[in-house]
């Protein structure tokens, strides 16, 4: 255990953690056991947010840190790979290109312990239905900023339910826009008003 | 039957006591719309986009159809220069996008951290005229259009009995930088360089401050200066940060609008709950939080009702999917607890696709129908 990593990632030291990953991998102290000081950094993180010690700034630091250190082990957030929890799949829906909700939203529920697959934005449906099956999450998320986009996803949750993966699966929407009248339209299961609300959703459905 | 000289001084007098908190003799109604009027009067968005004198046209006729609106939030396409609030590329129906699909901010890291030092050394405007002209897709041609065709589109507005909602515009520097380096890279930037980042936004607001004085004074009848704030949410920062690159200066421009004697009108995104106590301090009378329905308006009201206007916030989600009835006593209930310093105003921008009988049913309830 590296006490020192995992301070430095709470304390968004990015020099320090940048160090002492290098340092680590020097003494070839495997890149799992790094990921893991790293991540444990992260649930700090998460913790401090949730006691208001931290604030959205802190948690776009900490993942950008985070993205910079695992890149010296090769990989990025995706790589994480040992999550606590299981698997998230989130994406702003087609024709809404707007970004920082769902980042900050994938943030958290990575530093929250949830394997996070981020599909980026503008994303088609066929790319829900794909990542569906072959990550099998039990939880997605649906961002959009725009009303127009409000069809979108009802249409989106619709191919869901004709290619039969709606059932296993909770949907959750959010964004500036998105209120319960849209939950109801569009057939999600739950509007998230921020990004905590997604992790005690998704805590709570995936019994953890 | 009045002229609509004499409509246009009512509407403009109206706005004025608003914001004042006098009473006005009914509830201005002033929203911000644009794709909405385009989509209303049967237009594609691109058209509206690229032909600024239909804009304009497409904005007088679709305000004259709803009747009773206290004044225009603008008066032609500015789809085409909305990249320049944020430093960052702009995706438009049409070009990059479908028809009918609503302009967006592309955002990508534009602005390299070398820039700063660059700025530091040259002076914002000398930077930005090569940032715009190089990185940037901006369409020279529409926006020279624009810019040529802005007192045309002004007056034919104010001729049809309409006062513009404006008169100065400015944005923060927390907008461009974390619009042209990307949120994630500013928010790093702030915690690598600190100083730095302070200095690059100095030098551009000591710019806007100036641009925004000279703007006034070849605006007609100025009613406010419109505070772009979307990047400055309390929410997104930690108080101290939020306090040295966001406060500061918005602070900075307020109290010049007040100096200026024109009322600073905070163009509020997001949920700004945590700041409000902030606002307090500002002359009462001066200044209208203009909200977007993510802030709780009754919020607003218990805080900061007795210091400024409120404007807003009927949410966009229920002008889209809402029903008429549910607009109007939403808006009534709002015209009864906000006031008498209200305007009434539709969440942000009225949707392209809100429904055309819930934005009536805003008007109807402002007259008191």
């Amino acid at each position: 255990m590296s006490k020192k990593l995992v301070e430095a990632m709470a304390d968004l030291e990015e020099d320090a953690v940048l160090a002492e990953v290098k340092a680590l991998k020097a003494q070839n102290v495997p890149a799992l056991d790094i990921i893991a000081y790293l991540q444990e950094g992260m649930s700090i993180v998460g913790k401090r947010f949730e006691e208001k010690e931290y604030f959205l700034s802190e948690l776009i630091m900490s993942a950008e840190i985070f993205n910079e250190a695992s890149q010296l082990l090769g990989g990025g957030m995706g790589g994480a790979g040992s999550s606590k929890y299981g698997t998230f799949v989130m994406g702003t829906i087609y024709d809404d290109i707007h970004d920082i909700g769902k980042n900050i939203v994938t943030t958290v529920m990575s530093s929250n312990g949830f394997n996070v697959i981020d599909l980026g934005v503008d994303v088609p449906t066929a790319k829900y239905v794909e990542a569906i099956k072959q990550y099998k999450p039990k939880v997605i998320g649906i961002s959009c900023l725009l009303t127009t986009a409000f069809d979108n996803i009802k249409e989106c949750i619709q191919t869901l339910e004709k290619e039969g993966l709606r059932k296993d699966i909770k949907i959750l929407i959010g964004g500036g826009p998105v209120d319960e009248a849209t939950c109801k339209y569009v057939g999600a299961d739950h509007v998230c008003k921020n990004a905590q609300e997604t992790v005690e959703y998704s805590k709570k459905y995936m019994g953890v | 039957m009045k002229t609509n000289k004499e409509l246009y001084n009512e509407r403009l007098t109206r706005i004025k006591k608003a914001i004042a908190l006098e009473k006005p003799d009914k509830t201005p109604f002033a929203p911000m719309m644009d794709s909405f009027c385009a989509r209303h009067m049967g237009y594609t968005l691109a058209q509206f986009c690229f032909d600024v004198e239909l804009s304009n046209k497409i904005m007088i006729d679709s305000i004259k159809d709803l009747g009773e609106v206290d004044a225009a939030s603008g008066t032609s396409s500015f789809a085409g220069g909305m990249g320049l609030i944020f430093m960052c590329r702009v995706k438009l129906p049409g070009r990059e996008l479908p028809e009918n699909a609503l302009w967006q901010l592309d955002e990508q890291e534009l602005m390299k951290p070398e820039d700063y030092d660059t700025i530091i050394s040259k002076g914002w405007q000398a930077f930005s005229n090569e940032y715009v002209a190089t990185r940037m897709n901006v369409d020279f041609e529409l926006l020279g259009k624009t810019g040529a065709f802005a007192p045309i589109a002004d007056q034919r507005m104010r001729e049809a009995g309409y006062p513009v909602y404006g008169g100065g515009v400015v944005s923060l520097p927390v907008d461009y930088l974390s619009g042209g380096r990307t949120m994630a890279k500013f928010m790093m930037d702030i915690k690598r360089m600190p100083e730095k980042v302070t200095e690059v936004m100095d030098i551009i607001m000591k710019n806007n401050i100036e641009t925004m004085k000279a703007g006034l004074k070849a605006a007609v009848d100025p009613i406010d200066v419109f505070i772009a704030m979307a990047r400055g949410c309390p929410d997104f920062y930690s108080t101290k940060i939020w306090e040295k690159f966001v406060w500061r200066y918005l602070k900075e421009v307020t109290e010049t609008c007040i100096e200026e004697g024109i009322a600073a009108d905070f163009h509020i995104d997001a949920n700004w709950e945590r700041g409000l106590d902030y606002f307090k301090d500002f002359p009462k009378g001066t200044c209208v939080f203009e909200t977007d329905g993510m802030t709780d308006i009754y919020k607003v009201k218990e805080k900061l009702g007795d210091i400024m206007c409120i404007k807003g916030d009927v949410q966009a989600g229920k002008l889209t999917l809402g029903t008429p009835e549910e607009v109007y006593n939403y808006s009534t209930r709002l015209i009864r607890d906000m006031g008498p310093g209200f305007i009434l105003a539709g969440g942000c921008s009225i949707p392209p696709n809100a429904k055309v009988e819930n934005v009536r049913a805003m008007v109807a309830a402002a007259a008191g129908k």
